[in-house]
C-alpha cells in the first residue's frame, strides 16, 4: 500500500457547492448513473434473446409506475450528461470561460436537460 | 487502459458518435407503438436499427471504461487499489457490450432466417 503523495483533487466536501460547480460534479455523478443505465439496457436486450417468457418480466417492470419513474430518471440524467458533455466540448475548443460565460451556459444546459426531458416524456406517452 | 493524449482524443471521439446515436435510439424506440415482445423483436430484426444498436453498445461501454478511469484516477489515490477497481470494471464492461452484441445477434439472426 503506497500512498501518491500527489494532492487529492477535487475535495469536494470543503466547497460550497455553487450552481455551477454542482451541474459540473453532476456530470460525472450522471456519468456514473448512465454507465448503470447502460448495465440494465443489456439486461433489457439479454431478456429480448431469451425468449417470451424472460421478456414478460422485462415487460412488467418497464410499464409499472416505478419502472416509468426510474426510467424518466435515466432519461434526465442522460441529457444533462450530453448537454454537459457538449459544454465540455465547446471548453475543449477554448470557448466559455470569461466572465458570466460558465454561469450562462450552466443555465443553458439545465434548460436544454429540461426540455429535451420533457419533450422525451412527453413522446412516449403520447 | 488509454494515457494522455489518446485518452483524451478517444474520449472526445467517442462522445461525439454517442450523441447521434443516443438521439437514434430515444426517437427509434418512441415510434415504436408498444413494447410487446413481437415488436421489439422486429425492431432489432430491422437491419439499420441492428447496425445502429451494435455501434451504440460498442461505443458507450468504451465511453464508460474511459470515464470511470478518469473518476477512479481522481478519486482513489492508491494506485494498486485504482487499477483494480479499474480493472474489474473494464473487465465488466467488456463483457456487457459482448453478451448485449450476442443477444441482438442471436434475435437479428432469429428473425431473418
Amino acid at each position: 500500500m503506497t500512498i501518491s503523495k500527489l494532492p487529492l483533487s477535487p475535495h469536494l466536501q470543503v466547497y460550497r457547492l455553487p450552481l455551477v460547480a454542482l451541474v459540473s460534479i453532476s456530470h460525472r455523478a450522471c456519468g456514473v448513473i448512465n454507465g448503470l443505465g447502460y448495465a440494465i439496457f443489456i439486461i433489457f436486450l439479454i431478456s429480448i434473446a431469451s425468449g417470451y417468457e424472460t421478456y414478460n418480466i422485462s415487460y412488467t417492470v418497464l410499464t409499472s409506475t416505478i419502472g416509468k419513474i426510474l426510467m424518466s430518471l435515466w432519461i434526465f440524467s442522460l441529457y444533462l450528461h450530453m448537454s454537459n458533455g457538449v459544454r465540455h466540448l465547446f471548453w475543449d475548443l477554448g470557448h466559455g470561460f470569461n466572465g458570466k460565460s460558465p454561469l450562462i451556459s450552466t443555465f443553458l444546459v439545465l434548460a436544454s436537460t429540461l426540455l429535451l426531458t420533457s419533450f422525451t416524456i412527453l413522446l412516449y406517452i403520447l | 487502459m488509454l494515457h494522455g493524449k489518446k485518452h483524451w482524443l478517444y474520449q472526445r471521439f467517442s462522445a461525439v458518435l454517442l450523441l447521434p446515436l443516443i438521439f437514434w435510439l430515444i426517437y427509434s424506440l418512441s415510434v415504436v407503438p408498444d413494447i410487446s415482445y413481437e415488436n421489439m423483436v422486429l425492431w432489432i430484426g430491422k437491419t439499420t436499427n441492428f447496425i445502429f444498436l451494435s455501434t451504440l453498445i460498442v461505443i458507450a461501454a468504451s465511453h464508460f471504461q474511459l470515464g470511470i478511469q478518469v473518476i477512479l484516477e481522481d478519486y482513489v489515490s492508491d494506485k494498486n487499489s485504482r487499477n483494480s477497481y479499474l480493472r474489474i470494471l473494464n473487465t465488466t464492461y467488456y463483457l456487457l457490450s459482448f453478451i448485449g452484441l450476442v443477444s441482438i445477434a442471436k434475435i437479428y439472426f432469429g428473425v431473418q432466417i
